[in-house]
């Protein structure tokens, strides 16, 4: 019996958040902008914690994109976009960045074994020579944390690009399982005739 | 406790009654369990198209010159598959007529669309004012193209807002036989080197996704299957034309972000002669009455 309450509060609540969710590119395919049109291939659904959703699109050689993801503010610190072609090449991502947070962690390390060796070592040019690493190493542990920060509470929120034939592109949208509550997300797909590149 | 679940199935059909507009029902299997619609709403996968008017106007781009007399004559359809398939073919007619600037055809078929998205009870999908705004921009291609293509995603997004994915596919099916069977018919000689004929190859890609999409459908009819099972071999053809690859390192020129690689179809003409004859089988078959 609990159950069966629970499948029809699930789909009371699904009902609910999909239609508020359709309307959510509403505003925003409105306001593109010639040369730019709004490309039919956009979509917009409920994001909670736990969820992935991908969306295949087709871009045409000949045209240029833009994908613009909107997001709605209650869940976007925990909502990760990566865009893919078939065979899994990322042209666009954000959310956290696995490989950036293992380069960090690796450099920290790395810090702490210089640091380690200069205490050992009183004075003269190897003293120098590590005091020089480390203030290196730290430079870079801090331009990689920033670009992290950057990345994670001021996201990219749009990809421009020309494909160079017809392709296949696969945007992942996942949502964190820290993320509290729902929101939506947007997929607004645009496209324009591409300039010529040549004469 | 009785009495707990009657309010719950009270309010689900309340909700799911208002939230579509259509005059659809929704049919919950009384298999599905719990845990397999929590799987279900935490994994999506969705295929999408381009709208016809995409690979038309590529073909405009690539020097194609229009020929009179290729598009589908207006006509009235009875069985509902086909007045969903013949919209998908009206609205790439449509959108051929209006890239190459043919106002007044472009005028007629706008119309006939706008009455069969009436029949569809997508009454709302076309603004009334449309009609008029065609009318007083009938000279401005940009504005004509503008107000025709968004009048025909209004009708997609209001069928996606209310799941009607049968009668989705059935126009996408339509709308693509119907692009391809234009841009084969502005080959005026086989060439493998022919853009077009390399745009039609490349078509592959958007003929898979409308195959996944279909595919995807939980309640898909035994129409829709058949048609799956037509397009699923014609995809086939497709797959069998060999493929010589370019690698372009994702790259920025003149400020722009080139991605992918550049890819050239070798296709050869008696491949292509067999995509052309299935896609004009295909296409009288949706036209015929």
């Amino acid at each position: 019996m609990k159950n069966t309450i629970l499948f029809f509060f699930i789909l009371l609540l699904n009902n609910a958040f999909s239609q508020s969710c359709n309307d959510f590119l509403l505003v925003h395919k409105n306001g593109v902008r010639y040369p730019w049109k709004y490309d039919i291939q956009s979509k917009s659904a409920i994001f909670f914690a736990g969820k992935n959703s991908r969306v295949n699109i087709i871009c045409n050689e000949g045209k240029d994109y833009t994908i613009s993801f909107i997001v709605s503010s209650q869940i976007m610190e925990h909502i990760n976009i990566k865009v893919t072609d078939a065979t899994g090449k990322v042209y666009f991502s954000t959310g956290i960045d696995e490989e950036l947070v293992k380069t960090i962690k690796q450099k920290k390390e790395f810090l702490l074994s210089l640091e380690n060796q200069a205490l050992k070592i009183k004075t003269g040019k190897k003293k120098i020579e590590l005091e020089a690493n480390i203030n290196n190493v730290k430079l870079e542990i801090s331009k990689y944390e920033s670009e992290l920060e950057q990345k994670r509470y001021k996201p990219n929120t749009s990809f421009e690009f020309t494909p160079a034939s017809t392709m296949e592109l696969i945007v992942n949208v996942s949502a964190t399982d820290k993320c509290v509550g729902k929101g939506c997300v947007g997929i607004l797909v645009s496209n324009k005739p591409s300039e010529k590149q040549s004469f | 406790m009785k009495k707990i679940v009657n309010l719950f199935i009270g309010i689900s059909i309340i909700i799911t009654w208002s939230c579509n507009s259509s005059n659809q029902t929704q049919t919950i299997d009384q298999n599905d369990t719990i845990a397999d619609t929590i799987a279900q709403a935490n994994e999506e996968v969705f295929y999408q198209v381009p709208s016809p008017d995409e690979f038309i106007s590529l073909l405009k781009e690539s020097k194609a010159p229009f020929k009179a007399n290729i598009v589908s004559p207006i006509s009235d359809y009875v069985l509902p598959l086909k007045q969903k398939m013949n919209l998908g073919v009206y609205a790439a007619d449509m959108a051929y007529l209006a890239t190459y600037g043919k106002f007044q055809e472009t005028v007629r078929y706008f119309g006939k669309i706008k009455s069969m998205a009436d029949n569809l009870g997508l009454s709302n999908a076309i603004e009334k004012s449309a009609m008029e705004r065609i009318e007083k921009n009938i000279t401005n291609l940009d504005s004509l193209t503008t107000i025709t293509n968004n009048s025909f995603y209004n009708i997609m997004e209001q069928l996606k807002q209310n799941s009607d994915e049968s009668t989705v596919a059935s126009i996408y099916i339509g709308g693509w036989i119907e692009s391809m069977y234009i841009a084969l018919q502005l080959v005026n000689k086989f060439e493998q080197n022919n853009p077009i004929i390399q745009r039609i190859a490349a078509q592959k890609l958007a003929l898979n996704n409308l195959i996944l999409m279909l595919k995807s459908q939980k309640n898909i009819n035994n129409e829709l299957l058949s048609w799956l099972n037509s397009i699923q071999s014609l995809y086939e053809i497709f797959n069998s034309i060999e493929t010589k690859t370019e690698e372009v390192n994702t790259s920025t020129a003149n400020n722009k972000v080139i991605i992918g690689s550049k890819t050239t179809y070798l296709i050869n003409k008696e491949t292509y002669e067999k995509i052309k004859n299935i896609i004009e089988n295909y296409r009288n078959e949706i036209i015929k009455q």
